[in-house]
């Protein structure tokens, strides 16, 4: 990861990324998915969280497409919650993917998940009481060790104003 | 407030200049997944029924993307169509099967790939979400081409992830509705794919064709509007043959990693993002479909210390700089001779590092002090008040 110092040009840079983030709102439509500003992940995610992944484990599951697919249950250790209540015990959340009797399932829109990564978590409460990355892949911006997004300059700080400015 | 598409189509390329520019963002290539078939034939299968266009044109516009990852890149792999199917669920059993799904899933398209213990892909999904309107061949209005969101499914189902350069038919963005930029692989998907599925002669690869000439003249100089994190490479455009040059860079002149790539016919390239005060080395290359030629000379350059006085100006159109390399008992030493500067003094910076302040005397000398080659030099001269600088001037040992 490129080492990005906190300087005034990298304030300003952030700001204008979440600016431009908010101001762009559902243009970029991926070609795997639509992009969704940070504002409209933060107001739409039940719950927002910084954790880090204690475990993760796979099993197959099939939904009510009929698809049968390996998901993977991670046990998330909650540091800070910025969105949906004080709470910061462990959640489990589900993630389509994983390896399991010797094959392995991967998602074009979605991360892998290894225990001991660090991410903010835009969750949504699934059905069968396990959490879900609201809008999948976009749910997940995984950090590194200096609270920057992983592939990009946004720092977790620009993540906590925007989250905090909705409360 | 609810913006028209236009104004947020136009807001998203302005702010991706923005971010790009102003965060100093390191745009990566191309991204694979680790894995490949372990065949150079792949077969899928089209379940065509959707709601919007008819069967026939579904299929063949899913053959058209699927065809243009081996015709346009040569690379040893073809995606076979094998026929219909009336398959629609994500599952393994070892089908490759594009379909469509009336749901609002959110996203176009997806594609769920699997691969065994030995690392080879052993099957590959791909679902069209029909939140979308689709449309084949012609005739688009908000909507998505299938042979756009297609092709970029089918980059994922041969092992290729998400690149970062824009515009590129594996960036994870697609560019707005009505897109076809998608359906014509950029240089870094070839070189993605080629990187998977080398080209042999009988994919295409040697029918004929040469690889591209190699380029020469590699200079490296401090970029004069950003002297401490902005380097400056030119070189000669040998060929006339390739899709494009690809750029490398290292901190120890010996382990060179990618950096980017450029469309054909360039001869410059402004490295962004850089430490100051640090020393780094490049070389390129050229590349086609036939493959890469041989890499041009190493050059190098140190961008300016932070601390460091910074050249104020642009070169002024009056002012001219030369320098003349050559050796005083095999020691290294440059003559410097300069004019239109109307300072009474001036800094001398050797690779962005003042060297010396002077009168302005039109002239000076640097003994280098150094022996041996295989190192480039880049000077400029500015008055010291910071009104004007010289242009830049190289000089290679």
């Amino acid at each position: 990861m490129e080492r990005v110092f906190h300087s005034p040009t990298a304030v300003a840079g952030a700001l204008s990324l979440a600016a431009c983030v908010i101001a762009s709102a559902g243009v970029l439509a991926a070609s795997n998915g639509r992009i969704a500003t940070l504002d409209e992940r933060i107001a739409g995610a039940q719950k927002v969280v910084v954790a880090s992944a204690r475990s993760v484990d796979a099993g197959w599951r099939e939904n009510t497409y009929g698809d049968r697919l390996i998901v993977s249950r991670v046990l998330l250790d909650v540091e800070e919650t910025l969105k949906g209540g004080a709470s910061n015990g462990p959640i489990w959340m589900e993630l389509e993917g994983g390896t399991l009797d010797g094959f392995t399932l991967h998602v074009s829109d979605l991360p892998d998940l290894r225990a001991g990564e660090r991410a903010v978590f835009f969750l949504d409460q699934g059905d069968n009481g396990f959490s879900l990355p609201h809008l999948r892949g976009q749910g997940i911006l995984k950090l590194d060790k200096d609270n920057l997004v992983t592939g990009s300059s946004l720092r977790l700080d620009a993540i906590r104003t925007l989250a905090r400015g909705r409360r | 407030m609810r913006m028209s598409t236009r104004a947020r189509l136009l807001t998203t390329a302005l702010c991706t200049v923005l971010t790009i520019s102003a965060l100093g963002v390191r745009v990566k290539s191309y991204t694979t997944n680790g894995h490949t078939w372990g065949t150079n034939q792949v077969v899928y299968y089209v379940n065509p029924s959707n709601l919007y266009v008819s069967d026939s044109a579904a299929i063949s516009a899913i053959q058209t993307a699927a065809a243009a990852w081996h015709d346009q890149s040569g690379a040893n792999i073809q995606l076979v169509y094998g026929g219909t199917t009336t398959g629609n669920s994500l599952t393994l059993n070892n089908k490759n099967e594009v379909f469509f799904r009336n749901d609002s899933d959110g996203y176009i398209g997806e594609t769920y790939w699997w691969y065994d213990g030995t690392g080879h892909l052993v099957d590959a999904d791909i679902v069209l979400h029909e939140a979308y309107t689709y449309f084949a061949g012609s005739g688009c209005s908000y909507g998505i081409y299938i042979e756009d969101v297609t092709i970029h499914e089918f980059g994922h189902a041969l092992g290729l992830g998400h690149s970062e350069f824009a515009n590129t038919t594996m960036e994870s963005a697609m560019p707005g509705y009505c897109d076809t930029s998608q359906e014509t692989l950029e240089a870094d998907d070839i070189s993605g794919i080629r990187s998977l599925y080398p080209p042999t002669a009988s994919s295409g690869g040697g029918n004929g064709g040469q690889a591209p000439a190699t380029p020469s003249g590699l200079v490296a100089s401090v970029n004069p509007s950003n002297a401490v994190s902005s380097l400056l490479l030119s070189w000669s455009d040998n060929a006339n043959n390739e899709n494009g040059y690809s750029i490398e860079r290292s901190s120890d002149g010996r382990t060179f990693s990618q950096i980017a790539q450029t469309g054909a016919n360039a001869g410059s390239w402004t490295d962004t993002g850089l430490s100051g005060g640090a020393v780094y080395y490049y070389r390129v290359r050229a590349f086609n479909n036939y493959g890469n030629s041989a890499y041009s000379n190493n050059a190098s350059a140190q961008t300016q210390a932070e601390s460091a006085p910074a050249p104020s100006s642009a070169p002024t159109s009056q002012s001219s700089l030369t320098a003349r390399g050559y050796k005083v008992k095999g020691l290294q030493t440059v003559e410097l001779k300069w004019s239109g500067l109307s300072a009474n003094a001036v800094n001398i910076y050797r690779n962005g590092t003042v060297i010396s302040s002077s009168a302005n005397d039109d002239a000076e000398t640097d003994n280098i002090n150094k022996k041996g080659g295989g190192v480039t030099y880049t000077y400029q001269v500015c008055a010291a008040d910071g009104s004007s600088c010289t242009n830049s001037a190289s000089v290679s040992f």
